[in-house]
C-alpha cells in the first residue's frame, strides 16, 4: 500500500488514518522561520462525511486508501444489499445499507451513480444529482393555502417525501436534485 | 510589481540615509545552514555539491569580518519543502547588521523601517514587545521555563490540535507559538517576542540567564522578521554546528559540514553586532493586503 509523506499531501489525497479512510480537503503547511515544520490539514471521513482537522509534523507519512470512485449503473436490491454493475467491465458489486445511505431512497433501478470503492469494496454510494421519479401518494392541494409556504409533501415511487408546490398531482413525475431533496420541475411525458 | 519595486527603493533610500552599506555575497555556497528545521537546495557545480544559500547570513558575516561597517542585503534564497500560503521555495529577504548595536536596538529600526515601508498603505498602531515567556503565559497558560512535555501537549489540545506521541517539547512550542500565540496577535500593529528558549537560539547569543537574544516580529499572526544579538565566539558556534547535527543524525536528516571559512571569520573576530532578517514577500503581502504569498510573486511555482 502507497504511503504519502507530507510533503506530498494536497487536496483530494485519500488516506487512512484510524483505520478510516479519509479525503483531504485542505492542507496548510506551517512552520515558523526558525523551528520544526507541520501540516495542518481538514479532512473528510469516507464513511461518515464528518470533517476533522489533524496537525501532523512536516516530514511523517501516512498511509494511503486505496480509493477509487466509479460510474456504475444499479441493478436491484435483494432485501440486504444494493447491487451495481460497472458500466465497462460489467463487474458486479455489492454495496451494504450503511455504504449506500441517504442514496437509497432515490434508486429505482438503471440509474448511473458514483460508487466509492475502498480496497475494491463499496464503501460509499451517490445517487446521480438528478433522478425523475412518479408521485404515488400525495394530497390535493388546497388553494390559498399558504400556511404551508404553499408546498405539501408528495410520496414518490421509491418511497422518498419530498416537498412540492400545492398544484402537482398524484401520477406526475417529477424531476428531484437528490443532493437537497428538493422539487425541481414536472416531467411532462 | 510596482509595489515591490516602490519598497526596494524605499529599502535602499532608507539605508543609503543611514550609512548603511549594500552588500552581496554567493548564492552558491560549498557548505549550508547546519537548521535541522531547514532543508537547502543541494546542487552540483563542477563536479561538485554546492547549496544554494538559504538565507546570506553565514557569507555575510564573513563579509562583515573584513568590512567592519553596517550592511545590508536584499536577495533570493531558497529552501526546500517549503511551499504554501505563507511560504514559497524561493523567497526575497532582506538581511542587515548594525555593528555594536544590540538586539533590542535592532527592534526598533526594524520598527522604524516597517513603518516607513507601509507608508501610504495601512497604518500600524504603537508595537508590543513581550518576553517568550510572558506570551506563553498569556495565551497558552503555561510558562516556558519550568513545562514539561505533559503540558506542552495539554496546551495543544486546549488549542484543538491532537499531539501525536513523536512530537517533542521543542516541536509542540514551535506549533503553540506560530499557530495559537501568533494567531491571537493584534493584526493592526507589529508584536515582537524576545528572549526566547536556549534549544530555539539559532544563531543568537545565549545570555546569562540562559535566554537567546533573540526576537521574532509578528503582524497579526504573519511572521515577518527574525533578529539576534549575533553569536560572535568561535567555539560555541562549533558547539552549536555540532549541536544541530547531532539533531539531523537523530532525525535521520543528511549531516552537513560545519562552515569552517564561517568558524575561521569568527575567530579573527566579528564585531559585536544584531542582525535581523526581513521576509519582503510577506511585508509587500502587507503591502498590498494579500493573505497568499504566490499573489505577490511574478511567477509563482
Amino acid at each position: 500500500m502507497a504511503v504519502y509523506h507530507t510533503n506530498e499531501f494536497r487536496s483530494g489525497l485519500k488516506l487512512i488514518l484510524d483505520g478510516n479512510p479519509y479525503t483531504i480537503i485542505e492542507n496548510e503547511f506551517v512552520k515558523p522561520g526558525k523551528g520544526q515544520a507541520f501540516n495542518r490539514v481538514k479532512l473528510r471521513n469516507l464513511k461518515t462525511g464528518r470533517v476533522i482537522d489533524r496537525t501532523f509534523k512536516s516530514g511523517e507519512s501516512v498511509e494511503g486508501a486505496d480509493v477509487v470512485d466509479k460510474d456504475m449503473q444499479y441493478l436491484y436490491n435483494d432485501g440486504e444489499q444494493w447491487h451495481f454493475m460497472e458500466s465497462d467491465s460489467y463487474e458486479q458489486f455489492a454495496a451494504s445499507r450503511a455504504a449506500v445511505g441517504e442514496a437509497a431512497q432515490w434508486l429505482k433501478g438503471q440509474e448511473t451513480c458514483s460508487v466509492t470503492l475502498l480496497d475494491g469494496e463499496p464503501l460509499a454510494v451517490s445517487a446521480p444529482n438528478f433522478v425523475e421519479l412518479q408521485i404515488t401518494q400525495t394530497d390535493p392541494g388546497v388553494r390559498g393555502d399558504t400556511a404551508t409556504g404553499g408546498v405539501k409533501p408528495a410520496t414518490v415511487e421509491t418511497g422518498a417525501v419530498v416537498k412540492v408546490p400545492l398544484f402537482i398531482e398524484e401520477g406526475e413525475v417529477l424531476r428531484i436534485d437528490t443532493r437537497t431533496a428538493e422539487y425541481v420541475s414536472r416531467v411532462k411525458e | 510589481m510596482q509595489a515591490r519595486a516602490r519598497l526596494y527603493a524605499k529599502i535602499r533610500e532608507y539605508f543609503s540615509a543611514r550609512k548603511v552599506l549594500e552588500v552581496e555575497t554567493p548564492i552558491i555556497n560549498r557548505c549550508t545552514v547546519t537548521d535541522p528545521h531547514i532543508d537547502s537546495i543541494g546542487i552540483t557545480c563542477g563536479g561538485q555539491r554546492q547549496f544554494l544559500h538559504t538565507s546570506p547570513e553565514y557569507a555575510m558575516k564573513r563579509l562583515l569580518v573584513s568590512l567592519r561597517c553596517d550592511a545590508y542585503q536584499l536577495c533570493k534564497v531558497f529552501r526546500a519543502g517549503e511551499s504554501g500560503r505563507f511560504h514559497h521555495t524561493e523567497f526575497t529577504m532582506l538581511e542587515w547588521y548594525r555593528m555594536g548595536w544590540s538586539y533590542r536596538d535592532l527592534m526598533q529600526e526594524v520598527d522604524d523601517l516597517v513603518r516607513q515601508a507601509l507608508d501610504g498603505g495601512p497604518a500600524l498602531h504603537e508595537s508590543e514587545f513581550i518576553r517568550y515567556q510572558e506570551a506563553f503565559l498569556q495565551y497558552c497558560a503555561l510558562d516556558p521555563w519550568s513545562a514539561g512535555l505533559e503540558d506542552y501537549r495539554s496546551a495543544c489540545r486546549q488549542a484543538g490540535i491532537v499531539p501525536s506521541v513523536q512530537w517533542s517539547c521543542d516541536a509542540c512550542q514551535a506549533l503553540l507559538l506560530d499557530q495559537v500565540i501568533a494567531a491571537h496577535l493584534p493584526k493592526d500593529r507589529m508584536t515582537f517576542v524576545y528572549d526566547f528558549p536556549a534549544q530555539h537560539s539559532g544563531l543568537a547569543r545565549i545570555n546569562n540567564q540562559g535566554r537567546a537574544e533573540r526576537f521574532e516580529v509578528y503582524v497579526g499572526s504573519l511572521e515577518l522578521a527574525n533578529g539576534y544579538q549575533e553569536l560572535t565566539d568561535a567555539d560555541k558556534q562549533c558547539k552549536r554546528f555540532d549541536a544541530d547535527n547531532e539533531k539531523r543524525r537523530q532525525e535521520g536528516k543528511e549531516v552537513l559540514e560545519s562552515d569552517e571559512s564561517l568558524i575561521r571569520a569568527l575567530k579573527k573576530g566579528l564585531p559585536e553586532c544584531a542582525g535581523v532578517a526581513l521576509g519582503i514577500d510577506r511585508l509587500l503581502m502587507l503591502i498590498t493586503d494579500v493573505d497568499d504569498i504566490r499573489e505577490v510573486l511574478a511567477c509563482p511555482d
